[in-house]
């Protein structure tokens, strides 16, 4: 069975958020209610060389869903089992099944289950299962303009872009195994030195 | 805060003074000198209380589901869900508490009431470490820290006490002051409870309404316990128990706060 996963490109990612609409529109997701998120960081400081100050501000955007992971802590701790892998290996949910206490969002640690205020109960990613189906690439791939998307077996994904898989800020991937292939930004490697922080906190 | 997240906090809040007054309500029964028939009636009436919290806390639990006709199916993932096992804990301490109370109205032989006590205790402290494994989330590191789970055996003995304390104040006035003086030191735990999570937040020095809170209890506790052992029932003993107590709840809500995701 093949396990898909995205490769996100935070080199070329211009954190233009079109994956982000293209999510919302394809979905039909109400504004704020985000399964894919761009997130900003922003962060730098300076020397002082014998009175001339340099400074080293930097930026860098990661684009991010639902990394359906290898080791779910959202499929373990739903009290409903309404979080499950499906044939796919995605992570998707049992809207039948489904409670919307938002445990899921605590046990994921990239926050990637969102309340759907409509329904009353969580939703999410679901790698858009009827376009891979079609042997189409999920929406938000398509449509990021600077190509810093990707989508197929991580095997694949894997031996094309290497075996990163996390960047600051996101946690330690041995947490969950999450199925992402990561280009780091050349910044991101010193960020937690050089005061990196997330810059669109309250748009997450 | 969120909104769904100050449900939970009554809800284990309530769950857990209730466990603490079945906790406490064991050492009433031995170390009371009252007559038989007085200590039977108030174990009785602590008993119902104790139901009567758990059944709130209940209640309160439903308030965050935002699904909640779905609700019977918390219990579907008992195998690897923590809030799932919390949930059945939750339910079978429930029973125990409303089996323990209908024996109580029957018989008041010792053996009967005495088995209840030991299930009731036992799954009660079993609930309790469970709502702890449900908050302590490795995703969650605001709520990986020590204070947690001291949190957690802090409030039902703080509760419990201070819930014992105003059924004896009048009628056994001597037992009582020996519940306020073990509420007093468990305040103070308390306390420190608060300022360990302040450490790990990185906000010791800001004033706040909790801090507020804190100073203004710990400044009534003053008179209230210099009245107490002067065996006087003044408004400053009432004020600091329920200071206290508020400080108890606002350490709770400060502590799920960071329930909320951290990206």
């Amino acid at each position: 069975m093949k396990t898909y996963g995205f490769y996100i490109d935070t080199v070329n990612c211009s954190g233009c958020k079109t994956c982000q609409v293209a999510c919302q529109d394809k979905n039909d997701l109400e504004p704020g209610h985000l399964w894919r998120k761009i997130i900003d960081i922003e962060g730098g400081d300076w020397k002082n060389d014998n009175g001339v100050f340099s400074e080293y501000p930097f930026a860098y955007h990661v684009s991010l869903a639902c990394n359906h992971c290898s080791d779910p802590l959202c499929v373990q701790s739903c009290p409903t089992q309404a979080m499950h892998v499906t044939d796919i290996g995605a992570v998707d949910i049992d809207q039948d099944k489904c409670i919307g206490c938002g445990y899921c969002t605590w046990a994921c640690p990239y926050d990637a289950p969102k309340l759907d205020k409509r329904t009353g109960r969580m939703s999410k990613c679901d790698l858009c299962y009827d376009r891979i189906t079609k042997n189409e690439n999920p929406s938000c791939v398509d449509a990021c303009p600077m190509r810093a998307l990707d989508f197929g077996d991580i095997e694949v994904l894997k031996e094309k872009y290497g075996n990163t898989r996390s960047i600051f800020p996101l946690a330690s991937p041995e947490l969950t195994k999450p199925n992402i292939i990561i280009r780091p930004h050349k910044n991101s490697l010193k960020a937690s030195v050089r005061n990196a922080s997330i810059a669109n906190r309250e748009e997450l | 805060m969120e909104k769904y997240n100050l449900a939970l906090v009554v809800f284990t809040w309530l769950t857990q003074a209730s466990v603490g007054l079945i906790i406490l309500r064991a050492i009433y029964m031995r170390r009371s000198s009252a007559g038989d028939d007085k200590i039977y009636i108030t174990g009785r009436y602590i008993l119902l209380t104790a139901f009567i919290l758990l059944v709130t806390g209940l209640l309160f639990s439903f308030a965050h589901l935002n699904y909640p006709r779905h609700a019977f199916n918390a219990l579907n993932n008992i195998i690897s869900s923590w809030m799932s096992r919390e949930i059945l804990a939750e339910i079978i301490l429930l029973f125990i508490l409303l089996a323990w109370y209908i024996i109580n109205g029957f018989t008041i032989k010792k053996t009967p009431q005495i088995i209840m006590e030991i299930l009731a205790g036992l799954s009660g402290v079993a609930l309790i470490y469970l709502m702890v494994r449900t908050y302590m989330l490795p995703s969650l590191q605001g709520l990986n820290t020590p204070a947690f789970p001291l949190s957690f055996i802090i409030t039902p003995l703080l509760s419990g006490s201070a819930i014992i304390y105003f059924f004896l104040r009048k009628s056994e006035p001597e037992l009582a002051i020996k519940y306020k003086l073990f509420f007093a030191i468990i305040f103070l735990f308390s306390l420190i409870n608060h300022l360990i999570f302040r450490a790990f937040h990185h906000t010791l020095g800001v004033f706040n309404i909790y801090s507020a809170f804190y100073l203004a209890a710990l400044i009534i506790s003053v008179p209230s316990l210099y009245s107490t052992l002067k065996n006087k029932n003044v408004m400053s003993d009432v004020i600091f128990l329920n200071l206290a107590i508020i400080c108890d709840f606002l350490n709770r809500v400060y502590a799920l706060t960071y329930t909320n995701p951290a990206l």
